[in-house]
């Protein structure tokens, strides 16, 4: 079992072979070898925590990418996502971003194109107006400035 | 959390999953995701076109001198650009619109080049222009257009030739290897020979596929099977099915397309290949009937002819792998000039603009008594397909039809080509579909084909038309368009060879000129080639 400490100091026992789908932690116990102190993970919520074991725990026993493949060399550039991955990443906004942030941090590949999948999902064929009620984002160009990047992209308006 | 604290390198890897338009929304939400996009813009665009590369199975060497962010956009945006000129070229019942440069091949190779070319294959990605002639093989590098560089030549031998009361046919499998260095080298991997003593003509069907190491050819109604590594071959004739107009394979079975559905044959025993030739008459086995049959629901279908979506364009219709977990598109082109159809098409008159430009005349030498069951314009209807194979049991896999598309054809005068031709959109045939961008998106490629003796053998694709995936639900419409301006055809000049990459907007016709059928300047003859970027200039 590996000890983990979130930044809000709740302490998770995890079994090895799940928590060794992230390359952060596997690296870690191969570099330091067997330990009874907990990984400290000052960037990762229990709560963030607990949905990504839930990842981790589902894809038990499936074999580890191999941590070099560019997934835009293999191909994988579809937004197809698998059934169960997209009832996990069924989550408010605010979890999606810190599942996305946690498995970056915890060098999750999978779930970090997982999530980076899903916000693209969300954002796909969405005029400009739409991705800023998405993310509530707001407005900040002025007239001209709005003007001169259509100006710039005059090939996205031949539709 | 929000959106915009991600950090930057997240947000690049969520934008590396959007396509051209989705990026120019994302930039134009707030200045701090239009100046992320602007700062890495060089990273954005590589990422944008190498999707573009893989969804569309471009040949990535193709983009392998793009540097600029600019440069990498425009390559990532053709798609975009091949579509709007299409809904332009409908919008307005006018050619495609492209711009023309008149390829300038390499002085000492000009004579050797334009003559005798048999066949021109403009590699998806639109840089490499492949030719072949009798007894050579070109590769030429047109990304400096109008200037031509040779990548590659090399010696093929002949394709075909006769013995007495046989004739030959040649196979050579050769492999093109993109260098570190950016060069090609060529690999010659092997050759078989083919000797019939049968009337066999040379517009015998031929269909290839390749699986693994074994190529299959359709020659007739005879099946061989060289495995090229083992220099080894099977062959049998089959029987009791309508003659297969495509063919491709796995590693069990070859499938057979049909105007009735898809056969399987599973493969017979090797022979090792003395001498280096198989003799087709003496070592064939008769099969009764193939091994496994999936029909179609609604066939069988007075073909036209018909065409697979192959997965990998690059190599043509040859490398389909049927695995079970990859769907297979197929089309099937049916022939509309029925009843039915003739009734459509009867509304045609209304479409006709109140200028009166395009007022339906007769051609020159139309009888109308003789053709009096067709139609001067017809239109197509096109059946997309899907076949799913079941690799444990064949027989139960599934051919769905997945939509259905009219193609139409406006009404066009005052050109020669028409006028004097058009009767003939009865032979329609499209040479090949190519994925342009997106599951549903298809390029087809149309040609007039009637008169042989004019235009040379074989048809050539002078229209296209497009099915957007854009386009609702599993009826949908399609007008072909001319890509080739029928005004050129006003003088004695003709198509040879034309090509269509929708991918990187380009096309490619190599034009014949009656008027200088005669050697002039170092015997180089009334032959040209011109590549056309298709789409407005920004």
């Amino acid at each position: 079992m590996v000890l983990l400490l979130t930044s809000d100091n709740e302490m998770f026992s995890v079994a090895e072979d799940v928590i060794k789908r992230s390359a952060y932690i596997k690296n870690m116990l191969e570099d330091v070898g067997e330990s009874d102190l907990p990984i400290p993970l000052p960037n990762v919520e229990s709560n963030v925590l607990v949905k990504i074991l839930e990842y981790c725990e589902h894809y038990r026993g499936e074999p580890l990418p191999a941590s070099d493949v560019d997934p835009a060399e293999i191909g994988d550039r579809s937004l197809d996502i698998a059934d169960w991955d997209q009832k996990y990443m069924a989550v408010d906004q605010e979890m999606l971003f810190e599942i996305i942030l946690a498995a970056n941090y915890l060098d999750i590949k999978s779930l970090l194109d997982v999530g980076c999948k899903t916000v693209a999902k969300m954002m796909k064929g969405k005029s400009s107006e739409e991705i800023r009620t998405l993310f509530n984002i707001a407005n900040d160009f002025t007239p001209e400035e709005e003007a001169q990047i259509r100006k710039e992209n005059a090939w996205a308006e031949c539709r | 959390m929000i959106f915009l604290r991600l950090p930057i390198e997240l947000h690049l890897m969520i934008i590396g999953y959007l396509g051209p338009i989705d990026i120019f929304h994302v930039q134009l939400t707030c200045t701090a995701l239009n100046g992320l996009i602007e700062d890495s813009s060089e990273h954005v665009w590589r990422h944008c076109l190498r999707r573009h590369i893989i969804r569309n199975d471009l040949f990535a060497p193709s983009f392998a001198h793009l540097t600029t962010a600019a440069e990498l956009r425009h390559a990532a945006t053709a798609p975009l650009r091949f579509a709007s000129a299409y809904r332009e070229a409908v919008a307005s019942n006018s050619p495609i619109s492209k711009t023309t440069k008149v390829l300038n091949f390499p002085a000492n190779d000009m004579k050797d080049t334009k003559e005798d070319i048999m066949e021109m294959y403009l590699i998806p990605g639109g840089r490499f222009l492949l030719t072949f002639k009798q007894t050579s093989m070109s590769l030429w590098d047109i990304r400096s257009a109008p200037n031509v560089e040779l990548s590659i030549s090399t010696e093929i031998g002949a394709f075909n030739s006769m013995l007495p009361g046989r004739r030959v046919f040649h196979y050579r499998f050769l492999e093109l290897r993109w260098t570190a260095e950016h060069t090609f080298t060529v690999h010659h991997l092997g050759s078989l020979a083919l000797v019939h003593n049968l009337e066999i003509s040379m517009q015998s069907l031929q269909s290839l596929s390749i699986a693994g190491s074994r190529i299959i050819i359709l020659l007739g109604d005879t099946t061989v099977v060289w495995d090229y590594q083992r220099n080894s071959y099977t062959g049998w004739r089959l029987m009791g099915v309508s003659s297969p107009s495509e063919l491709f394979s796995n590693d069990r079975y070859v499938l057979y397309l049909t105007n009735e559905g898809i056969h399987g044959v599973s493969f017979l025993d090797f022979n090792p290949i003395a001498g280096g030739y198989v003799k087709m008459d003496t070592l064939f086995a008769h099969l009764e009937s193939p091994v496994f049959s999936v029909y179609f629901k609604e066939g069988p279908y007075d073909l036209i002819g018909n065409t697979l979506l192959p997965n990998k364009v690059w190599v043509s219709d040859s490398d389909i792998p049927i695995d079970g977990e990859t769907d297979l598109n197929i089309y099937i082109r049916e022939s509309s000039f029925t009843l039915k159809v003739d009734r459509e098409s009867e509304a045609l008159p209304s479409q006709l603009r109140p200028d009166g430009r395009w007022e339906q005349e007769l051609p020159g030498g139309y009888d109308i008594d003789h053709f009096a069951d067709d139609k001067l314009y017809g239109t197509l209807h096109v059946h997309r397909y899907t076949f799913s194979y079941c690799p444990s049991t064949p027989a139960t896999s599934a051919l769905t039809r997945v939509s259905t598309t009219k193609h139409t054809m406006p009404p066009m005068r005052n050109s020669r080509y028409y006028s004097a031709e058009c009767y003939a959109v009865r032979y329609f045939s499209a040479p090949f579909y190519q994925k342009c961008d997106g599951p549903e998106n298809a390029v087809t490629l149309w040609s007039d084909g009637g008169d042989e003796v004019f235009f040379g053998e074989g048809a050539k694709p002078v229209f296209l038309s497009f099915v957007d995936d854009r386009a609702e639900g599993s009826n949908k419409q399609a007008m072909i368009v001319p890509f080739i301006n029928p005004r050129q055809f006003v003088t004695q000049s003709w198509v040879v060879e034309s090509e269509v990459c929708p991918a990187s907007a380009k096309g490619v016709v190599m034009w014949e000129d009656d008027a200088h059928d005669i050697p002039v300047q170092d015997g180089a003859l009334g032959v040209w080639l011109e590549l056309y970027e298709i789409g407005r200039i920004a």
